[in-house]
Protein backbone atom coordinates (compact mmCIF):
# COMPACT_ATOMS: atom_id res chain seq x y z
CA UNK A 1 0.00 0.00 0.00
CA UNK A 2 1.49 3.54 -0.61
CA UNK A 3 1.80 5.98 1.69
CA UNK A 4 -0.43 9.26 0.98
CA UNK A 5 1.58 12.47 0.76
CA UNK A 6 1.46 15.82 2.88
CA UNK A 7 3.25 17.54 -0.01
CA UNK A 8 1.35 19.54 -2.44
CA UNK A 9 0.40 18.78 -6.01
CA UNK A 10 3.95 20.04 -7.20
CA UNK A 11 6.22 17.35 -5.07
CA UNK A 12 8.31 15.20 -7.26
CA UNK A 13 11.34 12.98 -7.30
CA UNK A 14 13.47 14.96 -8.63
CA UNK A 15 13.18 18.39 -6.31
CA UNK A 16 13.05 15.88 -3.42
CA UNK A 17 16.32 13.65 -4.24
CA UNK A 18 17.92 14.90 -7.55
CA UNK A 19 18.74 18.38 -7.46
CA UNK A 20 22.20 17.80 -7.89
CA UNK A 21 22.03 16.35 -11.22
CA UNK A 22 19.80 19.45 -12.39
CA UNK A 23 22.90 21.66 -11.54
CA UNK A 24 25.35 19.13 -13.43
CA UNK A 25 26.06 19.89 -16.66
CA UNK A 26 26.72 16.79 -18.15
CA UNK A 27 23.27 16.83 -17.76
CA UNK A 28 20.56 17.61 -20.14
CA UNK A 29 17.16 18.77 -18.58
CA UNK A 30 13.66 20.08 -20.13
CA UNK A 31 10.52 20.49 -18.35
CA UNK A 32 6.97 20.60 -19.64
CA UNK A 33 4.73 23.12 -17.56
CA UNK A 34 1.36 22.90 -17.31
CA UNK A 35 1.28 25.78 -19.51
CA UNK A 36 2.54 23.63 -22.31
CA UNK A 37 0.48 20.81 -21.64
CA UNK A 38 -2.37 23.07 -22.02
CA UNK A 39 -1.03 24.23 -25.16
CA UNK A 40 -0.66 20.31 -26.60
CA UNK A 41 -4.39 20.38 -25.63
CA UNK A 42 -5.13 22.87 -27.88
CA UNK A 43 -3.18 21.82 -30.85
CA UNK A 44 -5.20 19.41 -33.23
CA UNK A 45 -4.11 15.93 -34.16
CA UNK A 46 -2.36 17.01 -37.69
CA UNK A 47 -0.10 19.84 -36.21
CA UNK A 48 0.90 16.94 -33.46
CA UNK A 49 1.29 15.15 -36.62
CA UNK A 50 -0.60 11.77 -35.47
CA UNK A 51 -3.34 10.27 -36.89
CA UNK A 52 -6.34 11.36 -35.21
CA UNK A 53 -6.38 8.18 -32.87
CA UNK A 54 -3.05 8.58 -31.65
CA UNK A 55 -4.00 12.29 -31.18
CA UNK A 56 -6.92 11.31 -28.95
CA UNK A 57 -5.03 8.70 -26.80
CA UNK A 58 -1.88 11.29 -26.88
CA UNK A 59 -4.24 14.77 -25.94
CA UNK A 60 -6.20 12.65 -23.18
CA UNK A 61 -3.18 12.15 -21.41
CA UNK A 62 -1.26 15.07 -21.71
CA UNK A 63 -4.86 16.93 -20.41
CA UNK A 64 -3.62 15.14 -16.76
CA UNK A 65 -0.35 16.38 -16.95
CA UNK A 66 0.62 18.65 -14.30
CA UNK A 67 4.75 19.05 -15.20
CA UNK A 68 7.13 16.28 -16.89
CA UNK A 69 10.60 16.45 -15.70
CA UNK A 70 13.53 15.28 -17.60
CA UNK A 71 17.03 14.48 -16.42
CA UNK A 72 19.26 12.44 -19.07
CA UNK A 73 23.43 12.22 -19.22
CA UNK A 74 25.72 9.25 -20.96
CA UNK A 75 28.33 9.99 -18.16
CA UNK A 76 28.48 6.57 -16.71
CA UNK A 77 24.43 5.59 -16.83
CA UNK A 78 24.50 2.12 -14.78
CA UNK A 79 26.55 3.96 -12.04
CA UNK A 80 24.18 7.02 -11.79
CA UNK A 81 20.80 4.29 -12.38
CA UNK A 82 22.14 2.75 -9.18
CA UNK A 83 22.78 5.83 -7.30
CA UNK A 84 19.54 7.14 -8.15
CA UNK A 85 18.25 4.06 -7.08
CA UNK A 86 19.44 4.40 -4.11
CA UNK A 87 18.01 7.65 -3.40
CA UNK A 88 14.54 7.26 -3.58
CA UNK A 89 12.62 6.72 -0.38
CA UNK A 90 10.60 3.73 -1.43
CA UNK A 91 8.36 4.06 1.53
CA UNK A 92 6.75 6.92 -1.31
CA UNK A 93 7.42 5.33 -4.10
CA UNK A 94 5.79 1.97 -4.87
CA UNK A 95 7.84 0.00 -7.77
CA UNK A 96 5.46 -0.55 -10.71
CA UNK A 97 7.34 -2.25 -13.63
CA UNK A 98 11.21 -3.72 -13.47
CA UNK A 99 12.53 -4.18 -17.03
CA UNK A 100 16.17 -5.96 -17.24
CA UNK A 101 17.87 -6.24 -20.69
CA UNK A 102 19.50 -8.72 -21.97
CA UNK A 103 22.02 -6.84 -22.90
CA UNK A 104 22.14 -5.29 -19.90
CA UNK A 105 20.74 -1.97 -18.97
CA UNK A 106 17.51 -1.71 -16.98
CA UNK A 107 14.10 0.13 -16.39
CA UNK A 108 12.12 0.96 -13.53
CA UNK A 109 8.59 2.51 -12.96
CA UNK A 110 7.78 3.74 -9.79
CA UNK A 111 4.36 5.51 -8.81
CA UNK A 112 3.55 7.80 -6.15
CA UNK A 113 -0.01 8.33 -4.82
CA UNK A 114 -1.15 11.88 -4.46
CA UNK A 115 -3.51 12.67 -1.21
CA UNK A 116 -6.28 11.72 -2.99
CA UNK A 117 -4.86 8.23 -3.08
CA UNK A 118 -4.73 8.50 -7.08
CA UNK A 119 -1.04 8.15 -8.79
CA UNK A 120 0.33 11.19 -8.31
CA UNK A 121 3.42 10.50 -10.25
CA UNK A 122 5.23 8.07 -12.72
CA UNK A 123 8.85 7.68 -12.20
CA UNK A 124 10.74 6.49 -14.88
CA UNK A 125 14.37 5.31 -14.86
CA UNK A 126 16.46 4.07 -17.00
CA UNK A 127 19.81 3.36 -18.26
CA UNK A 128 21.52 1.59 -21.40
CA UNK A 129 24.95 1.43 -22.95
CA UNK A 130 24.56 4.93 -23.60
CA UNK A 131 22.24 6.97 -21.86
CA UNK A 132 20.66 6.97 -18.49
CA UNK A 133 17.32 8.41 -18.42
CA UNK A 134 15.58 9.94 -15.25
CA UNK A 135 11.36 11.50 -15.90
CA UNK A 136 8.81 12.89 -13.72
CA UNK A 137 5.40 12.81 -14.94
CA UNK A 138 3.65 14.78 -12.60
CA UNK A 139 -0.39 14.96 -12.65
CA UNK A 140 -3.99 13.04 -11.98
CA UNK A 141 -2.71 9.74 -13.93
CA UNK A 142 -4.11 7.22 -15.14
CA UNK A 143 -1.90 4.02 -16.15
CA UNK A 144 -4.61 2.88 -18.87
CA UNK A 145 -4.56 6.06 -20.51
CA UNK A 146 -0.55 5.46 -20.70
CA UNK A 147 -1.51 2.18 -22.04
CA UNK A 148 -3.97 2.91 -24.49
CA UNK A 149 -1.35 5.58 -26.20
CA UNK A 150 0.98 2.10 -26.33
CA UNK A 151 -1.89 0.37 -28.09
CA UNK A 152 -2.39 2.45 -30.74
CA UNK A 153 1.39 3.30 -31.66
CA UNK A 154 1.42 -0.11 -31.58
CA UNK A 155 -0.89 -0.96 -33.76
CA UNK A 156 0.52 1.76 -36.47
CA UNK A 157 4.17 -0.13 -36.04
CA UNK B 1 84.63 14.07 46.80
CA UNK B 2 88.01 15.81 48.40
CA UNK B 3 87.62 18.02 51.62
CA UNK B 4 88.45 21.40 49.23
CA UNK B 5 85.51 20.73 46.90
CA UNK B 6 83.01 19.91 50.07
CA UNK B 7 84.32 23.27 51.81
CA UNK B 8 83.87 25.26 48.50
CA UNK B 9 79.91 23.42 48.11
CA UNK B 10 79.46 24.53 51.53
CA UNK B 11 80.48 27.79 51.19
CA UNK B 12 78.23 28.33 48.08
CA UNK B 13 75.73 26.73 49.93
CA UNK B 14 75.57 29.20 52.94
CA UNK B 15 75.61 31.92 50.30
CA UNK B 16 72.56 30.54 48.44
CA UNK B 17 74.40 30.07 45.08
CA UNK B 18 74.52 26.30 45.06
CA UNK B 19 72.74 24.44 42.22
CA UNK B 20 70.40 21.77 42.68
CA UNK B 21 73.28 18.92 41.53
CA UNK B 22 75.34 20.84 43.81
CA UNK B 23 73.18 20.58 47.13
CA UNK B 24 72.65 16.48 45.80
CA UNK B 25 76.07 16.47 45.77
CA UNK B 26 76.14 17.36 49.44
CA UNK B 27 73.33 15.60 50.92
CA UNK B 28 74.65 12.65 48.81
CA UNK B 29 78.41 13.14 50.69
CA UNK B 30 76.66 13.73 54.18
CA UNK B 31 74.73 10.28 53.79
CA UNK B 32 78.21 8.32 52.99
CA UNK B 33 79.15 7.82 56.40
CA UNK B 34 82.49 8.81 55.41
CA UNK B 35 82.15 13.00 56.14
CA UNK B 36 85.12 14.93 57.60
CA UNK B 37 85.53 15.54 60.78
CA UNK B 38 85.61 19.44 60.16
CA UNK B 39 82.23 18.80 58.43
CA UNK B 40 80.68 16.78 61.16
CA UNK B 41 78.07 19.98 62.48
CA UNK B 42 76.53 19.97 59.77
CA UNK B 43 75.51 16.50 59.29
CA UNK B 44 72.29 17.19 60.78
CA UNK B 45 71.16 19.82 58.58
CA UNK B 46 71.40 17.52 55.61
CA UNK B 47 70.59 14.51 57.54
CA UNK B 48 67.52 16.39 58.64
CA UNK B 49 66.70 17.30 55.18
CA UNK B 50 66.52 13.70 54.17
CA UNK B 51 65.07 12.38 56.62
CA UNK B 52 62.44 15.06 56.41
CA UNK B 53 62.12 13.82 52.83
CA UNK B 54 61.64 10.20 53.65
CA UNK B 55 58.88 10.61 56.86
CA UNK B 56 56.30 11.34 54.79
CA UNK B 57 52.81 11.87 56.04
CA UNK B 58 51.67 10.52 59.16
CA UNK B 59 48.25 7.88 59.21
CA UNK B 60 45.90 10.36 61.51
CA UNK B 61 47.14 13.26 59.05
CA UNK B 62 46.38 11.54 55.95
CA UNK B 63 43.52 10.98 57.20
CA UNK B 64 41.69 13.81 58.39
CA UNK B 65 43.30 16.45 55.25
CA UNK B 66 44.77 14.19 52.43
CA UNK B 67 40.67 12.97 51.62
CA UNK B 68 40.22 16.84 51.32
CA UNK B 69 42.99 17.71 49.86
CA UNK B 70 41.94 15.32 46.83
CA UNK B 71 38.38 16.27 46.75
CA UNK B 72 39.87 19.85 46.26
CA UNK B 73 42.07 18.72 43.80
CA UNK B 74 39.35 16.91 42.08
CA UNK B 75 37.31 20.21 42.01
CA UNK B 76 40.04 22.25 40.24
CA UNK B 77 40.24 19.49 37.83
CA UNK B 78 36.53 19.51 37.14
CA UNK B 79 37.34 23.44 36.80
CA UNK B 80 40.19 23.47 34.57
CA UNK B 81 38.46 20.73 31.58
CA UNK B 82 34.75 23.13 31.69
CA UNK B 83 37.06 25.76 31.48
CA UNK B 84 38.94 23.79 28.26
CA UNK B 85 35.34 23.02 26.93
CA UNK B 86 34.03 26.65 27.79
CA UNK B 87 36.89 27.73 25.66
CA UNK B 88 36.91 25.37 22.43
CA UNK B 89 33.08 26.23 22.56
CA UNK B 90 33.74 29.84 22.46
CA UNK B 91 36.47 29.74 19.43
CA UNK B 92 34.11 27.01 17.55
CA UNK B 93 31.20 29.77 17.90
CA UNK B 94 33.77 32.28 16.98
CA UNK B 95 35.01 30.29 13.74
CA UNK B 96 31.80 29.73 12.69
CA UNK B 97 30.38 33.17 13.16
CA UNK B 98 33.75 34.38 11.38
CA UNK B 99 33.76 32.16 8.63
CA UNK B 100 30.65 30.23 8.39
CA UNK B 101 30.98 26.75 6.64
CA UNK B 102 29.47 25.78 3.46
CA UNK B 103 26.88 23.07 3.34
CA UNK B 104 27.28 20.76 0.89
CA UNK B 105 25.45 21.03 -2.17
CA UNK B 106 22.62 18.38 -1.87
CA UNK B 107 21.28 20.84 1.76
CA UNK B 108 21.80 24.04 -0.11
CA UNK B 109 19.88 22.86 -2.73
CA UNK B 110 17.03 21.37 -0.61
CA UNK B 111 16.31 24.80 0.66
CA UNK B 112 16.45 26.13 -2.70
CA UNK B 113 13.62 24.95 -5.15
CA UNK B 114 14.29 24.93 -8.76
CA UNK B 115 13.66 27.70 -11.19
CA UNK B 116 12.31 25.06 -14.07
CA UNK B 117 11.40 27.72 -15.49
CA UNK B 118 14.71 27.83 -17.22
CA UNK B 119 14.89 24.35 -18.40
CA UNK B 120 11.38 24.80 -21.05
CA UNK B 121 11.57 24.38 -24.69
CA UNK B 122 12.13 27.36 -26.16
CA UNK B 123 9.15 26.35 -28.90
CA UNK B 124 5.56 25.01 -28.36
CA UNK B 125 6.37 22.58 -31.24
CA UNK B 126 9.93 21.23 -29.39
CA UNK B 127 7.71 21.09 -26.17
CA UNK B 128 5.12 18.82 -28.29
CA UNK B 129 8.08 16.87 -29.64
CA UNK B 130 9.77 16.46 -26.15
CA UNK B 131 6.21 15.34 -24.43
CA UNK B 132 5.71 12.68 -27.52
CA UNK B 133 9.03 11.57 -27.20
CA UNK B 134 8.58 10.87 -23.13
CA UNK B 135 4.96 9.15 -23.72
CA UNK B 136 6.06 6.81 -26.56
CA UNK B 137 9.39 5.81 -24.53
CA UNK B 138 7.06 5.30 -21.19
CA UNK B 139 4.20 4.06 -23.30
CA UNK B 140 6.54 1.17 -24.84
CA UNK B 141 8.00 0.55 -22.30
CA UNK B 142 4.78 -0.35 -20.23
CA UNK B 143 3.60 -2.29 -23.18
CA UNK B 144 6.19 -4.61 -23.58
CA UNK B 145 6.65 -5.20 -20.69
CA UNK B 146 3.02 -6.33 -20.29
CA UNK B 147 2.99 -7.96 -22.94
CA UNK B 148 6.43 -10.10 -22.12
CA UNK B 149 4.48 -10.51 -18.62
CA UNK B 150 1.45 -11.63 -20.52
CA UNK B 151 3.71 -14.57 -22.87
CA UNK B 152 5.46 -15.56 -19.97
CA UNK B 153 2.02 -16.46 -17.75
CA UNK B 154 1.26 -18.01 -21.19
CA UNK B 155 3.84 -20.38 -20.80
CA UNK B 156 3.88 -21.01 -17.48
CA UNK B 157 -0.04 -22.21 -18.23
CA UNK B 158 1.52 -24.26 -20.74
CA UNK B 159 3.86 -26.09 -18.78
CA UNK B 160 1.22 -26.83 -16.19
CA UNK B 161 -1.07 -28.84 -18.41
CA UNK B 162 1.87 -30.64 -19.87
CA UNK B 163 2.13 -31.85 -16.43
Amino acid sequence: MLFALGLNAQANAIDSYFQNYVEDEDFTVVYISPRLFQMIDDIGSKELNLDDEEAEAFVDLAADMRGLRILTTDRTPERLFDEAMGKIDTKLYEPLITIRERGGGRTEFMLRENDEGKVGELLFLSYGDDEFTLMSFVGNLELDKVMKLADEMEDKN
Amino acid sequence: MDYNTIKALLEKYFAGETTLIEEAQLRSYFQSGEVHQDFQSYRALFGFFTQEKEQGISPEFEERFVPKRRSIKRNLRIVRVWSAAAAVLLLLLAGWILYPTELPDEHIAAKQPIDWSQYEPATKEEAVEVTKGAFLRTSKAMYQSLNQAVTEVESVKKIMQWD
